[in-house]
């Protein structure tokens, strides 16, 4: 489904599906290591039949996404910038 | 090197934050991503009690027929939870008006708020999301606050509509959330200062060429009389303010709502767990200790502009 349709605001086009792929691997390969490690403590407490529901769910989720990019996964690209001042800044939230 | 154009930019207040937005194209698309963010935050607002996230909260226990916006925020806030094995969770709604933080953030100014009386509970798993429908089902007593993830994902928006209508560039950002993608004006890229939570001035500079970038603070939206300051980020496993040794997280991410995940994520982590969680998920950042030390992760040199300001590369 398209996330982004709008009354106020233009439709984007298209999505490729395969960078969705390729998130959805990193996101799983991020959930892995979470439940074995870092995030065992919380993780253990979700039961197997709600995780499994969220899962269908977050799936479609991720099918959602279009990366529509060149990075894999959940990175950024580096910019080649060396010497401009910056234009905002992120100051947290 | 790229000549340096001005770009079409905006500024304004929503969603409790000040928003930056920059266009590298026709500058009557300023107007535009106003009115997007505007209305995004009339669905996702909780402290507008009409909005799609109070109606849910509202109807917790029973499905709720949402907007496609809010069925995308809502799935995005699951599949962070998810892949963070619940370390960021968006159902601390309860913990965060027990806190103190029942209003907007402009009316609680040194206040402290009234809602220690919240009965809510926590539950992400137990959220589920039905495309087909495009509806949502909070379990009965669980709240949903989709506050730092609902700019990212807001930024995710107006910038790829903005794109779509004809921008050759945008950056969009939401009270330090933000997303960039197309080149800046002249062909370059987006220069971002990330301030120190701690003292005067950018902890470090970066330029990317694509991406988002948020920062999550025990600084920034902190409340409450000196001597009991608190802040909004939860910790899910205790259900308070989390002390874990930061003072702040930015990551550098794909999307505005990945960074924003990832970078809550880290900051409740604490530094090495942080770090490395950043590092399985194929991002980059910069963690502040509570002392103001830095701590990149080990690509986060590649997105430093100038000298680096004396960040490691």
């Amino acid at each position: 489904m398209d996330p982004t349709p709008t009354a106020a605001g233009p439709r984007r086009p298209a999505r490729r599906r395969h960078p969705a792929a390729r998130s959805r691997v990193v996101a799983g390969t991020l959930s892995a290591v979470l439940f074995l490690g870092l995030g065992a403590g919380m993780a253990t407490r979700q039961s197997s039949a709600t995780t499994a529901t969220t899962s269908a769910a977050s799936s479609s989720a991720s099918a959602q996404e279009d990366t529509g990019s060149a990075s894999s996964g959940w990175g950024a690209t580096p910019g080649s910038s060396s010497d401009a001042s910056p234009m905002t800044s992120s100051q947290g939230s | 090197m790229a000549t340096m154009v001005a770009p079409a930019e905006l500024r304004f207040r929503a969603m409790g934050s000040d928003v930056h937005v920059l266009v590298n194209g026709p500058a009557d698309l300023l107007p535009v991503a106003r009115d997007r963010v505007e209305e995004l935050e009339r669905r996702w607002s909780r402290f507008r009690p009409d909005s799609e996230i109070s109606r849910l909260n509202a109807l917790a226990g029973s499905p709720m027929a949402v907007s496609p916006e809010t069925l995308g925020l809502v799935g995005r806030a699951l599949e962070g939870a998810r892949v963070t094995g619940g370390r960021y969770d968006p159902t601390v709604l309860g913990d965060v008006l027990r806190a103190g933080y029942d209003r907007s953030f402009e009316e609680l100014g040194d206040g402290l708020g009234t809602g220690g009386g919240s009965p809510l509970g926590r539950g992400w798993a137990r959220v589920t999301v039905d495309p087909g429908r495009s509806s949502v089902t909070l379990p009965a007593g669980v709240g949903l606050d989709p506050g730092g993830i609902g700019k990212g994902y807001a930024a995710d928006l107006v910038v790829e509509e903005l794109r779509a209508a004809g921008a050759a560039g945008v950056l969009v950002n939401l009270g330090g959330d933000l997303r960039a993608d197309g080149p800046a004006p002249g062909g370059g890229s987006w220069v971002v200062a990330i301030e120190h939570p701690l003292r005067v001035g950018p902890a470090a500079t970066v330029a990317l060429d694509r991406g988002a970038v948020a920062t999550s603070s025990r600084v920034r939206r902190a409340w409450g009389p000196a001597g009991g300051r608190r802040h909004h980020l939860i910790d899910p496993a205790t259900g308070s303010p989390a002390d874990t040794g930061l003072a702040a997280v930015t990551v550098l991410a794909a999307r505005g709502w990945q960074a924003e995940v990832l970078a809550k994520a880290a900051f409740l982590g604490g530094l090495d767990r942080g770090r490395a969680l950043l590092t399985v998920a194929g991002a980059d950042g910069l963690l502040v200790d509570d002392r103001g030390g830095r701590h990149p992760t080990g690509g986060f040199g590649r997105f430093l502009a100038g000298d680096g300001a004396g960040v490691g590369r």
